[in-house]
């Protein structure tokens, strides 16, 4: 089955809970069911926030890697350069 | 420093698709001939030049004299002609058991092939994907603002797509040679979203997917590929995948 049938589908089953169950919440819950799709979006924006935050904060910068390319580099040129490439 | 060596009989070929890379092709030709030989690993390099202004076809052509025609290819195109189909033209006249596809500037560091396929060996994969971002991963020369919107991209992919792979733009990657053929023909996309798809249809196919640690070293300074219009590319990309995988 395509994605986006799959979320289709999921969205749909939701939306007929939901549907049904405004119509048996009590009064003293009503509210909170009928807002469930709101705080549903806000629980994801902030699953994704989150993800986000930890992935840059743990994306690493690495300076050595760089020193260790100059290196190969000139060793590489000289290389070339004892076969008559200019690099 | 101690090398362990990797040991396979499978042959690797190499795609290396280039646009004036005059300065850097010799490099990592050099860098890749140094790999291999020292694992004793059977390759062949094969450029796929969109008629570089700059002379990189000649260089190539040195190299070939220096190294052997039949490990060195040259198969030079008309013009700019996009990645997707330099790998579809290179893949004609590949006879590796396997497929590297890696950036020529050196911003991809042949030293990781080994990991490559050693994982490739461990684990039967049919892809091994390079990824900046699991332990062991990581960046040079990127700014926070790039970092975020890399991590964003794959973030927003990854919880879309449910891909299993932590680097989806990443283009370091070992394909088996059969699976790469069948991938190339299926994607369409453009510009980052390209290898995003490929994986992403990888995985629908069945293939199984290994990812080894790189660190992406990014030399060119104060030159953005990252514009607005490359950003609003992948977004399409990204929608056109949820709706057609």
């Amino acid at each position: 089955m395509l994605r986006i049938a799959r979320l289709s589908v999921t969205a749909l089953v939701l939306l007929v809970v939901w549907g049904f169950t405004l119509t048996v919440a009590p009064p003293s819950i009503w509210t909170l069911v009928a807002l469930a799709p709101v705080y549903l979006v806000f629980a994801l924006g902030l699953y994704l926030a989150s993800s986000l935050a930890y992935g840059v904060a743990t994306f690493r910068t690495v300076p050595e890697e760089s020193e260790y390319l100059k290196q190969d580099i000139s060793r590489a040129r000289a290389g070339l350069a004892r076969v008559g490439i200019t690099a | 420093m101690v090398v362990r060596r990797v040991h396979t009989t499978s042959k690797y070929s190499v795609l290396l698709p280039t646009y004036n890379e005059r300065q850097n092709i010799p490099i990592i030709i050099y860098l890749l001939v140094e790999t291999f030989e020292l694992h004793k690993i059977r390759f062949e390099i094969i450029v796929v030049d969109d008629n570089s202004p700059d002379g990189t076809q000649d260089v190539v052509k040195q190299l070939q004299r220096v190294y052997g025609e039949d490990r060195i290819q040259l198969r030079p195109r008309a013009g700019k002609l996009g990645l997707g189909t330099a790998y579809v033209h290179g893949l004609q006249y590949a006879s590796g058991d396997f497929v590297i596809i890696m950036d020529a500037d050196l911003s991809h560091h042949p030293k990781y092939l080994p990991d490559f396929i050693a994982k490739q060996a461990a684990t039967g994969a049919d892809v091994v994907t390079g990824t900046r971002y699991g332990p062991g991963g990581g960046v040079y020369g990127w700014n926070f603002k790039r970092k975020l919107i890399s991590r964003g991209a794959n973030t927003l992919a990854a919880t879309l797509l449910q891909p299993g792979v932590s680097d989806l733009t990443g283009s370091f990657r070992l394909y088996r040679t059969a699976c790469l053929e069948k991938l190339i023909r299926l994607a369409t996309s453009k510009g980052y979203a390209f290898q995003m798809e490929i994986m992403v249809r990888a995985r629908s196919l069945g293939y199984t997917v290994a990812e080894v640690p790189i660190v992406f070293v990014d030399r060119v300074y104060g030159a953005s590929k990252l514009g607005g219009a490359e950003i609003l590319l992948y977004v399409k990309g990204l929608l056109k995948l949820l709706v057609t995988t």
